[in-house]
């Protein structure tokens, strides 16, 4: 069983919602991955007000709709709107969602995610958390994974999907390796080589789940950091899908 | 018959890659079913002595000719750059990979035509066509750069040198689709070659046949430096008919070596 943790639907010019998801899916067949965790809308806005928040999710719910045995939903929420956020995840999971999902609209370790993750943890919600230690440098709200680590160490109930395993994953990797609630997901990034064994070195098998970060990014590329890594099969069948069924609620 | 047309070997100063000496890449392309592989040198992205990193790279894989086809890195910015080629062709390295970024110069300075001069029929390479050359437009990812080496991306100024050279073959190594895209008029009008190394998106190479038609189109994985699985899953997830497959595969990769 192949799921992968961190997929936006994203329309090319001039495709429909319902020709993005057909071509997403036959992406999916040839490449043997069954489900795709489905967060955020069909464009990417840094800073999105609560109008902004509320069609995400729409779009994101009305995605899972066309294929709910293959769509995984994740709530999107925003520090700068925990009341609403709050009242999005409580909404969303009675609709079937399974996770919720942080951007970039504030250092994650803001005050506003607490309320977030207070939820997430009575609802047994995994967070999956964008993280990026760029060379170029960050947006200004763009979190690292050292901001990361003191949101996971304020909430040690929730767990924390680290994505994109904080971009420069040798020091993404390192720095929270002793932070058993974070588990960085494999996307986002090149398909450097080293990076699925280090991950299983540092932190266990039991600690990384497979995310592609498509529609932008490829399926293929992300897949193959896990498939071509020298580890056990068995641990590849954690990361593959066994970690993350372990982290969302049924 | 599979050729991946962008391999390395050799050391990177950054990071312990496994698979980067000879019988470890023939180990990986044992595993993808890679027939031949087009190598360079790790070093000459490094070295200002392009011309000890070739010389390494052909005592590293030595006895492997048949599969290991080794490319010469020239730095046509760097002096007497001309020794450097005469030396690699004689050895009879097939062709020459430029990392204009890590050398220190751009596509649209004098050196570049200069050097294309010299791999033409005119120059050093003898009667016969243009020795093949391979650009890097991206090594690293930019944002993932060491603290203590960052390199921008190349500005992919072609279209003057397909202009003026054109019967040269260039392969385009690491480019996204955005480049595709800017390129794909030039691109489809000269001896030019993309591979899929760094291309992203989902169908992501079905786009890119459709962008600068399927004749342009090479496998190359940037393997050991990525994982060489990526670049032919990339293949499987397009959908790819067996006669597209055979053409990005090894058909297009034949042409500019003439194999």
């Amino acid at each position: 069983m192949v799921i992968d943790c961190h997929v936006h639907l994203m329309c090319r010019p001039g495709e429909t919602q319902t020709e993005a998801v057909a071509r997403t899916l036959r992406c999916m067949d040839r490449l043997g991955i069954h489900q795709a965790c489905i967060c955020l809308g069909d464009c990417l806005v840094v800073q999105p007000d609560a109008d902004e928040l509320r069609r995400q999710n729409e779009w994101a719910a009305s995605t899972v709709a066309l294929a709910p045995d293959r769509f995984i939903g994740f709530v999107y929420a925003s520090p700068n709107y925990p009341d609403l956020s709050l009242e999005l995840i409580r909404e969303y999971r009675e609709r079937g969602f399974r996770g919720i999902k942080l951007w970039v609209c504030q250092l994650c370790d803001h005050a506003g995610n607490d309320p977030i993750c207070e939820l997430a943890a009575e609802l047994g919600l995994p967070v999956l958390q964008h993280t990026w230690f760029k060379a170029t440098g960050n947006m200004p709200t763009e979190s690292e994974p050292r901001h990361l680590l003191a949101l996971a160490r304020r909430h040690p109930r929730v767990n924390f999907i680290m994505a994109h395993a904080g971009g420069d994953w040798e020091r993404g990797l390192r720095l929270v390796q002793g932070q058993p609630n974070i588990i960085p997901d494999t996307c986002g990034n090149d398909p450097e080589a080293g990076f699925t064994e280090l991950a299983v070195r540092l932190l266990g098998a039991e600690r990384l789940v497979f995310g592609s970060d498509a529609t932008g990014r490829s399926f293929a590329s992300q897949l193959g950091k896990v498939v071509g890594a020298d580890i056990p099969e068995a641990d590849k069948r954690l990361i593959l899908g066994g970690n993350l069924l372990g982290l969302m609620p049924s | 018959m599979t050729i991946d047309t962008n391999c390395h070997l050799g050391h990177w100063p950054f990071r312990k890659l496994e698979h980067a000496d000879a019988e470890g890449l023939l180990r990986l392309m044992d595993r993808h079913g890679v027939d031949q592989a087009w190598v360079g040198a790790f070093e000459g992205v490094f070295y200002r002595d392009c011309g000890q990193a070739n010389r390494d790279l052909l005592a590293g894989l030595a006895g492997h000719e048949d599969r290991l086809r080794p490319w010469a890195t020239i730095n046509p910015a760097f002096p007497a750059w001309e020794s450097d080629l005469q030396e690699a062709l004689a050895a009879g390295m097939a062709g020459v990979r430029l990392y204009p970024n890590y050398h220190g110069y751009a596509l649209d300075d004098a050196c570049v035509p200069e050097l294309l001069t010299a791999l033409g029929p005119s120059g050093t390479s003898g009667p016969t066509q243009p020795v093949p050359v391979a650009i890097y437009h991206k090594f690293v990812d930019e944002r993932l750069h060491h603290w203590t080496c960052l390199v921008p991306p190349v500005a992919m100024t072609m279209k003057p040198l397909l202009q003026a050279f054109p019967q040269q073959a260039f392969l385009l190594c690491g480019c996204g689709m955005p480049h595709a895209q800017a390129l794909a008029g030039t691109i489809r009008q000269g001896r030019v070659w993309l591979d899929i190394s760094r291309l992203e998106g989902v169908e992501a190479v079905r786009l890119l046949i459709e962008t600068v038609g399927l004749e342009h189109v090479v496998l190359g994985s940037h393997a050991p430096y990525f994982y060489m699985g990526a670049a032919h899953l990339k293949l499987v997830e397009a959908g790819l008919t067996e006669e597209e497959l055979e053409a990005v595969r090894h058909n297009n990769a034949s042409r500019p070596l003439s194999l």
